[in-house]
């Protein structure tokens, strides 16, 4: 396992190493949440790409006492969470159109399902189970309060729950 | 969900990196900067001291001494003759390869129509459609017309400009305009070489080539740019400078402070000027430097020079891209041009 602050500060020295060690690290979890968020793979791409480039970014100033994941997993979701509001308001794809272009039960996941919930619902499952943060720390990654992220949770999985047993 | 993968991770993964790599490479690590109490008053002492001898008569002339010490100290005092040839547009201006201008009206912007055979300009809620010799060809009145931009073939043509906070296209005959829908305020974008495919800002600082993409959304952009080969565009922003392929996937990223940027003809090269100097990216070269602030750069039509404006220094910079060959710089361009006016092209 690699010393991820180790990586983070030859990253902040000008190593283009570290960096793509940090970045081959957390590349794919960032990719595959964002994925879960908007079910669009371009659109997943991007969202991935721009947390890393804000990290290039803020390289400089970034806090080394800190753990690296968290801080870009909180970019990747906000961001995926901003962009599917954003494609829902432009009415860019329709609902119906969005879910035939979603694979149902890829890898044994209720895709088609996960994808009819609300952005917001979709993001706290995202990271409590695929990123596996507890909700403490989704409610401090995303500002919101506990219980909050306790009942979108709740009310995303009966959803899910639903849809898996129709 | 742990065994969950999504499409094509490694691809997206490959692309994305050759973007964040360059990204890094391009970054210029900042020193942070603390200023202590002590300093900071001293430093704020020392702006008001200047404050106050800036406004005393012989302040006022000390500074004006120093404006006009700005700029290539070495340049000729009027347009000879234009380095590469070539015809310029600026504001109502036409200025020819052998240094001849031509006053062609008391015009705010113009740019060329493909093949340079006739000019788009415009007066504050007029556009208009000249001949090279000043001869008006057609008239649009709209309200605070900006930005004309013209595209197409021999035989059919569009001219893109703002009016107001609204996108339009008219017909190269002045015929059929139309409202493409809101736009901040940055001049849009055709793309060379195909169909009518036009790039422009969205007032969210989205970028939106309709039909194909649409960025993401950022800060307003300052330019947009196609490569000549209609393969790229440029969006660049006052920090950030992204290339996008024609599917809309970016290609690179650059971080810093810009003010302006084109793509050298016939190459996926980027000039751009940083407010105090003109670069190449990737790799990085900078082929002039200054303290003063530049304003606007065109490449000219062969790709071997970029003229760049210096508005504080009353001058134009012509700056080759080739190693060994020298800058030459022209000033009182004011005085010649009747103001200094935004440069609206250089065509052959």
């Amino acid at each position: 396992m690699p010393d991820e602050r180790g990586l983070v500060r030859a990253a902040q020295a000008g190593s283009a190493d570290a960096l793509e060690r940090l970045y081959r690290l957390h590349w794919p979890r960032a990719y595959r949440a964002a994925y879960l968020v908007v079910h669009d793979a371009a659109g997943a791409e991007d969202i991935a790409q721009e947390a890393f480039l804000a990290a290039v970014r803020a390289l400089d100033r970034f806090d080394r006492r800190r753990p690296f994941g968290p801080w870009l997993h909180r970019i990747v979701v906000n961001r995926a969470i901003d962009w599917a509001r954003a494609r829902s308001l432009r009415g860019e794809v329709g609902v119906d159109e969005a879910l035939a272009a979603v694979e149902d039960d890829r890898d044994g996941l209720p895709l088609r399902a996960l994808a009819a919930l609300p952005p917001e619902q979709r993001a706290v499952i995202v990271l409590r189970h695929l990123l596996e943060y507890t909700p403490g720390e989704i409610a401090r990654l995303l500002d919101l309060p506990r219980g909050t992220v306790n009942s979108r949770l709740r009310r995303g999985l009966d959803t899910l729950s639903r849809e898996v047993e129709r | 969900m742990k065994a969950f993968r999504a499409p094509d991770e490694v691809g997206a993964q490959q692309r994305s990196w050759a973007v964040v790599a360059a990204a890094f490479a391009e970054r210029e690590p900042v020193a942070p900067r603390r200023l202590v109490p002590v300093r900071a008053a001293l430093v704020l002492a020392v702006v008001a001291a200047l404050a106050a001898v800036a406004f005393s008569p012989p302040g006022h002339a000390v500074l004006t001494s120093v404006r006009k010490a700005i700029g290539i100290e070495r340049a000729q005092p009027a347009l000879y003759a234009l380095p590469g040839g070539g015809r310029i547009l600026a504001g109502g201006w036409l200025v020819n390869g052998d240094g001849s201008t031509r006053h062609l009206g008391d015009y705010l912007e113009s740019s060329w129509s493909p093949y340079g055979r006739f000019i788009a300009a415009t007066k504050r809620h007029e556009l208009l459609a000249l001949q090279p010799d000043g001869t008006v060809r057609w008239t649009l009145a709209r309200p605070d017309v900006r930005f004309p931009r013209w595209a197409g073939t021999h035989t059919d043509t569009r001219i893109a400009y703002l009016s107001g906070s609204t996108l339009r296209v008219v017909a190269g005959d002045g015929t059929g305009d139309r409202e493409v829908g809101p736009a901040a305020p940055v001049a849009p974008a055709w793309r060379p070489g195909g169909p009518f495919t036009l790039a422009y800002a969205e007032p969210g600082g989205r970028v939106h080539v309709p039909g194909h993409f649409r960025t993401a959304a950022g800060a307003r952009p300052l330019r947009l740019a196609w490569s000549s080969d209609g393969a790229r565009l440029l969006v660049l922003r006052h920090r950030t400078l992204d290339v996008y392929d024609a599917r809309g996937r970016r290609v690179q990223h650059a971080l810093g402070r810009f003010a302006d940027g084109a793509f050298l003809p016939g190459t996926h090269r980027l000039a751009v000027l940083a407010p105090h100097a003109v670069q190449l990216l990737a790799p990085r070269r900078t082929l002039f430097r200054t303290t003063g602030t530049l304003q606007r750069l065109v490449p000219s039509p062969d790709g071997r020079r970029l003229l760049v404006t210096w508005p504080e220094a009353d001058q134009w910079l012509f700056v080759p891209v080739d190693p060994g060959r020298r800058l030459s710089a022209v000033g009182n361009i004011a005085e010649q041009l009747g103001g200094s006016l935004p440069v609206g092209g250089w065509t052959s």
